[in-house]
């Protein structure tokens, strides 16, 4: 289990202060709800990396299913065919439709993946007491949390798909399996990211000068 | 509502540096020297802005799910959809949990954070009262907004209209393009929301 021992000479938590998450009034590291908003305060996130590396554990489960099974299948003149997100970027490459395919190979694929090796990476530095790098070290943190939300473009793009095609066997499209498993790993990796707490990058700072 | 950041001491988000707020000018913002984090952001007219850009993003929220959002021909057969109606069609499928995600995340969260806001801002700037519980909505709509993913749906229609055009002709109904201004004005009040000026808004009534 880690706990962060000590923070940098800098850091609020070292005057004893630390910012509401919520509302960002700086009060008393001994207060447990903000004075300002009431929300519980906590000077890093509670069990941060503990529970990163769950949500992380998560995502990779889920990532199996998302990746292999069908996202949608499709029904044109009575004939069937199914696709998973990577045999769907495939086809639209094929077909020509290079940007579309990119976007989606970017959101679906990339990303998520990205995410994941970006945050076990943070985790295990955090975890090392490593002080390289920190500032980008946070960087990398935020631009993480930030594009992780748009990784659930694939899944609106098959409820669309689904709910406006929709015309018996001249041609259809259903949702797979792999639609939710989808939804469900980029909520995990969401849930992942918010539960790292970038401060702890920072807590070893001055270590080594 | 003046400015009174100046000297406010605060910590850094993502760094938890201690930092004095410097006084800070209507169009700039405060970034944390050791990490980049951004602070605090101020815009010109603010509180005016979000009050309006929220009501006209509620109007069109209405407008979109009313009307006809799409419809697609082809070979003579044609289907005409509204908003609501494509959500169900995922609960006939048997997606249901989908089907309540995407409603929450473009729906449900949107119109929560959007009614959220004028109820705290509305009397705020209406006549300085703060209403009961306005507090609990704050935090609430605040840990809400990156669940919201309006514009999120958006790009993933246009990808998915694109992937369809060269199967059928798809026509464009009056709660598409409300959809659209949706996204913008909903957009438009994410970004002139800044939690520490909120709270310090509402701090001022609370005590005066």
């Amino acid at each position: 289990m880690y706990t962060a021992k000590h923070y940098s000479k800098d850091s609020a938590a070292t005057f004893g202060l630390l910012a509401c998450h919520i509302c960002g009034k700086t009060q008393s590291i001994q207060r447990h709800h903000c004075i300002r908003c009431d929300a519980s305060v906590h000077v890093r996130k509670t069990d941060s990396i503990q529970r990163t590396w769950a949500f992380l554990i998560t995502s990779i489960v889920l990532y199996f299913p998302a990746n292999l099974l069908p996202i949608m299948s499709t029904t044109l003149l009575g004939k069937e065919s199914t696709n998973t997100i990577l045999s769907g970027v495939v086809l639209l490459w094929e077909h020509g439709s290079y940007p579309i395919a990119l976007i989606i190979f970017i959101a679906s694929v990339l990303v998520p993946l990205g995410k994941l090796f970006v945050l076990c990476w943070l985790c295990l530095m955090v975890q090392r007491k490593s002080s390289l790098l920190p500032r980008q070290r946070t960087i990398l943190y935020r631009i993480t949390e930030f594009i992780g939300r748009w990784s659930m473009i694939d899944v609106f793009v098959v409820a669309v798909l689904v709910s406006l095609i929709q015309l018996g066997n001249l041609m259809s499209i259903y949702p797979g399996p792999a639609a939710l498993a989808f939804a469900g790993l980029v909520i995990a990796t969401m849930l992942a990211a918010m539960s790292f707490d970038p401060r702890l990058i920072w807590d070893v700072y001055d270590d080594e000068a | 509502v003046e400015n009174d950041d100046k000297g406010q001491q605060t910590a850094c988000h993502e760094c938890d540096l201690l930092i004095t707020l410097p006084h800070l000018e209507v169009g700039s913002k405060a970034v944390c020297p050791r990490c980049g984090y951004i602070l605090t952001k101020r815009y010109k007219n603010s509180l005016n802005r979000i009050l309006a850009f929220s009501v006209t993003s509620i109007v069109f929220l209405v407008v979109s799910s009313l009307f006809p959002f799409l419809s697609f021909s082809s070979k003579g057969q044609d289907r005409t959809v509204t908003l609501l109606q494509s959500i169900d069609v995922l609960v006939h499928e048997g997606q249901l949990v989908l089907a309540i995600m995407i409603l929450v995340a473009i729906i449900v969260i949107p119109a929560i954070f959007l009614f959220g806001l004028l109820y705290i801002l509305a009397p705020l700037k209406h006549s300085g009262t703060v209403l009961p519980y306005a507090k609990n909505v704050l935090r609430f709509i605040l840990a809400l907004t990156p669940w919201s993913m309006v514009e999120i749906f958006l790009i993933g229609m246009m990808v998915s209209l694109v992937k369809v055009s060269s199967l059928a002709d798809v026509a464009f109904g009056l709660s598409f393009w409300a959809y659209i201004l949706f996204t913008l004005f909903m957009t438009l009040v994410l970004l002139h929301v800044d939690k520490i000026q909120l709270w310090q808004w509402m701090e001022k009534h609370v005590h005066s």
